[in-house]
């Protein structure tokens, strides 16, 4: 840490300080000893202009003194050395400078004597005071210092957290496509063709976004209707999809990717574990400023499922909760057999 | 000529298994079915010499359905990806697919599989192994795949009062009825979830769930009544166990 004073409008406040206990010094010498204006002027100058200069030096002192409870000893014996020796130094130079500027008769020059007293004890308490506000600077500084790390800290963290829940494209679902690719090849070249290129687009679209967090619904939306059409090659006339999205909801923002866990949950309860026809209805629209989406999905209720499940879920209510600060975003509802599931996804002002 | 039956349920993953079959003249495909049940029926009513069974289908998945086969055929397996039976299958990995795959390799799985079927070795005792160790790999059981005459039922672990042995095979008593499956007591005492099942006596493992209450009817002799009131008798071994997951 540097000199608190030797940097940025520091020397101004403390030399605005010092000019203040000078001239109150001044004042005291006028009033109390008689001196005249003048004579009290050069006196304080000399005097409070040498412990200006000390004061400064103070600083080292504290410094590299560590507030250590196991060096108290140590604390204290430096603090009284760096005392005793600055305040002879001070008050010695003082005297001597005064002599020799200033004519003296032997009144004076008794008073001059006599005042060492009081000018050592005032020294004294300059170094406390000095002392004291460097601690106080000092200890300010470190908890600012600390609270930025902190916050740094946390940041990276979010960062870090973020990144784990969002990597969580299945894989089931990229060898499985490469898969009906490689079939393609040889009963349909074309159709081969086309779906490299969506399943690209769709990988580029997933993996490609790195560190921008929101995205138009509109863009989540295409790249969600490319996985469906990825699918619907694999399962063919099984899989519909229906979507309701309003006008302005495709404009709202929200985090990239966050509905692809909920589309393979619902895929996965859907077509995965049935053998018919299955339906996922999407819907999107703005309610007070809020961008509210609903996805629907058709399972069987009888089914007894293996484990493995709620982890998108969970996912995706961990990142609403890590992006937003606020708890409960994610709702669900089972009817029948229909679930739906529900994400109320606040907008930002800034952007 | 060797009847082959293809389960998957993705049309195209049993296009290609088609496709690359046409090298085989010796092999012909007697039919192909999109889920375990029609799976399972397909396979009682063709016999087929070998099977291409995919692991992740509806309602029931590929281990599931080979355990509901009395003699199963010579198996392919193909899954897009699975660390379980990645695991199970290095062992022992003539037979196993990880899509998407080579035709080289399929052709070397498809040859190893004839020359077992053309040798004439019951498959039985291979698939035992391989359902087992998938089961020792994966996270336990959490459900039970059983078959009455053609009907298959799935249970859950919650519906399940208590497994009851009964010389190579385990009758498993549920709120569905009763259902014999061959299995050992050892593999449902190391697979299923501790927190649920106890083993009380060797031929007794009960769902803690349905215990009723535990009663002293000799010097040393338990007897476990379960809320449909039934009464087993707990060994000592078991009354221990009892005692430890009861806490009283």
């Amino acid at each position: 840490m540097n000199h608190p004073f030797l940097k940025n409008k520091g020397l101004i406040f403390y030399s605005a300080a010092w000019l203040f206990v000078a001239i109150l010094f001044g004042l005291g010498l006028h009033y109390f000893y008689d001196a005249p204006t003048k004579e009290a002027l050069i006196d304080s100058f000399i005097f409070n202009g040498i412990f200006y200069g000390l004061g400064l030096a103070y600083w080292f002192v504290v410094r590299y003194n560590s507030f250590d409870s196991s060096q108290i000893l140590n604390l204290f014996v430096s603090h009284l050395a760096a005392a005793a020796l600055s305040v002879t130094v001070g008050v010695f130079l003082t005297i001597t400078i005064i002599k020799s500027l200033l004519p003296q008769d032997e009144v004076s020059l008794a008073l001059l004597n006599i005042s060492m007293a009081w000018r050592a004890a005032l020294g004294l308490l300059y170094y406390a005071v000095i002392i004291l506000v460097y601690h106080l600077i000092k200890y300010y500084d470190d908890l600012r210092e600390r609270s930025q790390q902190q916050t740094q800290l946390e940041s990276m963290l979010k960062e870090s957290e973020l990144e784990m829940l969002k990597s969580q494209i299945n894989p089931h679902f990229i060898f499985n496509s490469l898969n009906s690719i490689a079939s393609l090849t040889i009963t349909a070249p074309s159709q081969a063709r086309e779906m490299v290129v969506k399943l690209s687009d769709f990988l580029r679209y997933s993996l490609g976004k790195e560190n921008k967090q929101l995205n138009s619904l509109e863009e989540e939306l295409a790249n969600l209707l490319l996985y469906l059409e990825i699918e619907k090659v694999r399962f063919g006339d099984r899989l519909k999809v229906e979507t309701e999205i309003t006008e302005a909801a495709k404009h709202l923002d929200l985090p990239n990717l966050i509905l692809q866990p909920l589309i393979e949950n619902a895929i996965k309860h859907g077509i995965y574990e049935s053998l018919g026809d299955v339906t996922i209805r999407l819907k999107a629209s703005e309610e007070n400023g809020v961008l509210r989406v609903f996805m629907t999905n058709e399972f069987d209720p009888e089914a007894i499922s293996k484990k493995g499940k709620g982890i998108g879920l969970k996912n995706v209510r961990e990142r609403l909760r890590v992006i937003y600060g606020v708890p409960k975003l994610v709702f669900t509802e089972t009817n029948d057999n229909l679930f739906t599931v529900r994400l109320d996804i606040p907008q930002l002002t800034e952007k | 000529m060797i009847k082959a039956l293809i389960v998957d349920d993705e049309k195209l993953a049993r296009d290609i298994i088609k496709a690359y079959l046409k090298n085989f003249a010796q092999i012909e495909v007697v039919a192909e079915c999109a889920d375990g049940f029609e799976g399972l029926k397909s396979i009682q009513e063709h016999k087929p010499d070998l099977l291409f069974l995919d692991i992740q289908m509806p309602k029931i998945t590929g281990f599931e359905l080979l355990e509901l086969i009395e003699n199963p055929p010579v198996v392919i397996f193909s899954t897009a990806f699975d660390q379980y039976a990645i695991k199970a299958f290095e062992l022992n990995a003539t037979d196993y697919l990880l899509k998407p795959y080579a035709e080289e390799r399929f052709k070397g799985a498809v040859q190893k599989a004839v020359n077992k079927i053309e040798s004439h070795v019951p498959a039985q005792a291979e698939i035992e192994k391989l359902t087992e160790k998938r089961e020792e790999l994966a996270e336990g059981i959490d459900r039970m795949v059983v078959k009455t005459g053609n009907k298959i039922h799935i249970l859950g672990l919650d519906q399940i009062t208590h497994f009851e042995a009964q010389d190579d095979y385990v009758a498993i008593h549920s709120t569905q009825g009763k259902f014999l499956k061959l299995l050992r007591m050892k593999h449902l005492e190391d697979n299923l979830p501790q927190t649920e099942f106890i083993r009380i006596h060797r031929s007794h493992i009960v769902s803690i769930k349905h215990i009723e209450k535990l009663e002293l009817y000799e010097k040393d002799n338990y007897l476990l009544s379960l809320k449909n009131g039934v009464q087993l008798p707990v060994s000592r071994n078991g009354h221990a166990k009892l005692k430890e997951v009861l806490k009283y």
